[in-house]
């Protein structure tokens, strides 16, 4: 059974089709935002708002704590949730996880950071994302993008799902 | 001390969500009317980068501005094929809310006074 979310009856999420490399895969995005971030990556995640030097500095003083705070709110219910996967009764060879529906923003939130903190931290360009699947090498750096765009998969379910297209 | 207006509880209104259709390819960018009609408007920009899936980019444009699906699509062309995007324009605090939420998103947002 191939990964899949799927509403309830009863209005929750059913992130099911988990199978062992899936749950790994998921399971590494909280631990890779809990991680302190170079830079790049904290330059990408945290852009100046404003070419005025005052702005910047309000921002970086009154806005910045609370954008991590949210972000790491979200990530630790991703991860709270994630550590909730139980066998499937339907399938026992994969896991399934049911979450409230309004949890979807902070799985969202999550699969979207963590994508995005790999491709600052190795410079992901269009032309990288471009690139097919079998011109990757087994790098460090490869292996990241295609994690990106695993992930991509992920989070299109959460997109579908925030704007209602899912059953 | 400069004056600190970032990110008042105030909810900025929303860009017109149900306001007229546009024509395809044309981009409409909303300006708001506000008591501080003397004060230079400032436009919110929204730059591309080549991880943010375009689905949700376009996502988030309905969801803050509440634009329609068409004309929140249209923005997410011109960030794309651009390389920015003017996504709103209007007076300077509702300008910082929409940076603000649209960082919440993580997507590269920034604030410019418009040109005269």
């Amino acid at each position: 059974m191939s990964l899949h979310l799927q509403r309830l009856a009863d209005g929750n999420l059913c992130l099911a089709g988990v199978d062992e490399s899936w749950r790994h895969i998921l399971s590494s995005v909280p631990v890779l935002l809990a991680e302190p971030q170079p830079p790049a990556v904290r330059e990408r995640l945290l852009p100046k708002p404003s070419s005025q030097e005052n702005i910047n500095r309000d921002w970086r003083e009154l806005v910045v704590p609370g954008l991590e705070a949210l972000w790491r709110t979200n990530y630790e219910l991703m991860a709270a949730d994630l550590g909730r996967l139980e066998k499937d009764p339907a399938h026992g060879e994969s896991w399934r996880v049911v979450f409230p529906a309004n949890h979807a923003a902070a799985w969202l939130s999550a699969l979207n950071q963590a994508r995005l903190v790999m491709g600052s931290r190795w410079n992901v360009t269009e032309a990288d994302m471009n690139r097919p699947a079998r011109h990757l090498k087994p790098t460090e750096r490869d292996h990241d993008i295609f994690l990106i765009h695993l992930l991509a998969y992920v989070e299109q379910m959460f997109i579908d799902a925030e704007e209602g297209n899912i059953q | 001390m400069a004056k600190r207006t970032l990110f008042s509880s105030r909810t900025p209104p929303r860009a017109d969500a149900a306001g007229p259709a546009t024509a395809p390819g044309v981009i409409e960018t909303v300006t708001e009317q506000t008591k501080t009609d003397l004060a230079p408007p400032w436009h919110v920009i929204v730059r591309n980068d080549p991880i943010n899936l375009m689905s949700y980019v376009t996502m988030v444009f309905q969801k803050v501005f509440g634009y329609p699906r068409q004309k929140a699509k249209a923005h997410m062309m011109e960030v794309h094929t651009r390389g920015q995007s003017i996504v709103w324009t209007g007076g300077r605090e509702p300008a910082e809310h929409y940076v603000h939420v649209l960082q919440q998103y993580h997507l590269m947002a920034i604030m410019e006074k418009a040109q005269p």
